[in-house]
């Protein structure tokens, strides 16, 4: 900044010391000329320390920073003029509790989505009776494959249970209800559950207000084969590919 | 950087605070558009030159509302476009004004589309911050917020505007020079990762502190907008954001009539007009109503989580809270509200 301002004055005193040649007195003019550069030296000079003060200073971060907000002006009882019910109308919910019993959030409810449930329209016998090892055997879920860990890790009886067949089944053999499921899936999946309960691993729907409502695993994931498949995006930059490949 | 004006920008209180002492009489602040515009003093030129073009505009306004021939819809339109065209800027307005600005537009896209079009004026809810967090583990490329993005706030079909960009990375690397946008094969490409941008609506947004009429501005839940209607298409804030988070409507933005979302906000996703900037907005017509935002709405894998920074129960502060986070060009002090981070 003091280098631009000198150089600028040091023009504007040449300028003036090429005029005084033309006429009047040089003598005169070459101590205009002399104070005209130590002027211009001064401005250079505070323009100098002022930049060297402002720079140091320089743009304040916490003046601006959300986390100084957050901390200031965090509020946990917010009174909402607003809320995520409308948006999830026609869902019915289900409550996730924690150990204490407290409702968390909620999630949908899964058995009314479940195509043939209950099981007993089809099944009267427990899971466990059915299990055969004739591989000529006719499966009633032929369709299913477990394509989830591998088979010495999980067989259909480590999620199902072998008594009931309306209900899932936790490692300490208690029985689970359907729409619960996220508690089987928790036992082994606890970072993710963990993540979860958080709110960062699964998608919220609906509103960001209150009260929450997020999908549970089963609403993303299919448990029999829980990863998934590359797919093609749903747009693709076509403009952009003329720009940069035009016919 | 360093010439930045030392200067508590604070812009909630600077519009009122002019008024109040008017303008640069006093110096305190530089005058707002309004003070610029309507309350500076005139000598002869400027007061010629305003009269020459307030006539040139005029004439066309008159010339069909006053005319034996034109018809009641063009005369009602005339008289609409020659309160548009006088109105304020909006953040000088007052509710009632606000009020009827809302209803001469929606008046007036009757009057031209024949449809009905809702345009909100709801203002930012008292003890709300708008956060955003991004999971970069979770993206998967699939582009599904960028459709939503575009259904939602009428973006340009014509030249395919976005505010979305989804960057496919190469693993092994962040950088955005060597990032591809215009992925073309099936998604998640192997040994690749995905990252997307948009407005991060930092908390000390550069591109507000540029713009020469004040037409964009922070709003007090944090979202940083535009008036279409103040803008004069300088593109200065373009030039100041880091994170291209700007469009531009070269020309005149073209929404097949069946595919407008006719639920729209003033500040939001209301019809634009050529020469003017937009971005993101978080859906300030979604949010402002507990929504989410359409890209939050859209996307399947959870990769997306909106919130309230102010409530200490929302999930966008767990996130804060409990993952490791980052943000891009931390060291600008922009301070985005735009948290990315990994499971």
């Amino acid at each position: 900044m003091d280098k631009i301002k000198n150089s600028s004055s040091y023009r504007h005193s040449l300028f003036i010391s090429r005029h005084s040649r033309a006429g009047g007195n040089p003598l005169e003019w070459s101590t205009v000329f002399g104070q005209v550069t130590a002027y211009a030296g001064i401005t250079g000079f505070i323009g100098f320390v002022l930049l060297l003060t402002t720079s140091c200073s320089g743009p304040s971060h916490n003046d601006h920073s959300p986390l100084v907000q957050i901390e200031k002006h965090s509020n946990s009882n917010i009174e909402y003029s607003v809320s995520s019910d409308p948006f999830t109308y026609g869902i019915e919910k289900v409550a996730v509790t924690n150990s204490e019993k407290d409702t968390l959030f909620f999630i949908p409810n899964r058995v009314n989505h479940l195509v043939s449930f209950p099981c007993n329209n089809c099944h009267t016998q427990a899971l466990g009776n059915m299990v055969s090892d004739d591989p000529s055997g006719k499966k009633a879920h032929w369709n299913i494959k477990l394509n989830h860990a591998t088979d010495e890790a999980l067989t259909c009886l480590t999620c199902h249970s072998s008594n009931d067949v309306e209900y899932l089944r936790l490692n300490n053999e208690k029985e689970i209800h359907f729409n619960q499921s996220q508690k089987v899936c928790a036992q082994c999946h606890s970072t993710q559950s963990n993540d979860w309960v958080g709110g960062a691993h699964g998608k919220i729907i609906g509103g960001w207000a209150p009260p929450r409502v997020s999908n549970t695993c089963v609403n993303c994931h299919d448990p029999h084969s829980p990863a998934f498949e590359t797919r093609w995006p749903s747009r693709l930059n076509t403009v952009k590919i003329q720009e940069l490949d035009p016919k | 950087m360093f010439f930045k004006k030392k200067k508590n920008v604070n812009e909630e209180t600077a519009p009122q605070h002019t008024e109040k002492c008017g303008g640069d009489s006093c110096g305190c602040q530089q005058a707002d558009g309004f003070d610029q515009v309507i309350k500076k003093p005139l000598d002869r030129r400027s007061a010629l030159k305003g009269l020459t073009a307030g006539l040139l505009a005029g004439t066309g306004f008159l010339n069909s509302s006053c005319s034996v021939t034109a018809g009641d819809t063009d005369k009602e339109l005339a008289s609409l476009k020659w309160d548009e065209y006088f109105k304020g800027n909006y953040q000088l307005m007052t509710a009632e004004e606000k009020k009827a600005t809302v209803a001469r537009l929606e008046k007036m896209y009757a009057l031209n589309n024949g449809g009905k079009i809702n345009i909100s004026d709801k203002g930012a809810a008292k003890d709300v911050l708008y956060g955003y967090a991004f999971n970069i583990s979770k993206c998967q490329g699939y582009m599904d917020c960028v459709n939503a993005c575009v259904e939602e706030n009428n973006q340009d079909r014509d030249s395919q505007m976005q505010y979305i960009r989804i960057h496919e990375f190469k693993k092994g690397q962040m950088n955005f020079e060597m990032a591809d946008d215009n992925f073309y094969h099936e998604v998640p490409a192997a040994g690749h990762f995905y990252m997307g941008t948009q407005c991060f609506h930092c908390e000390n947004p550069p591109c507000v502190d540029v713009c020469p009429v004040k037409a964009t501005w922070k709003e007090k839940d944090g979202i940083v907008v535009i008036d279409y209607d103040w803008c004069i298409g300088c593109r200065y804030c373009q030039a100041a954001c880091p994170y291209d988070g700007r469009r531009f409507n070269w020309s005149t933005p073209h929404v097949p009539e069946n595919e407008l979302n006719k639920d729209q906000h003033y500040l939001g996703n209301r019809p634009r007009k050529k020469g003017v900037m937009e971005k993101c907005t978080f859906c300030i017509q979604r949010s402002r109503s507990g929504e989410n935002p359409a890209c939050v709405e859209a996307c399947p894998t959870g990769a997306r989580i909106f919130g309230n920074l102010l409530d200490p129960n929302s999930t966008i502060r767990w996130v804060i809270e409990n993952k490791k986070v980052f943000r891009l060009k931390e060291d600008l002090g922009t301070e985005p509200k735009f948290w990315y981070f990994m499971d």
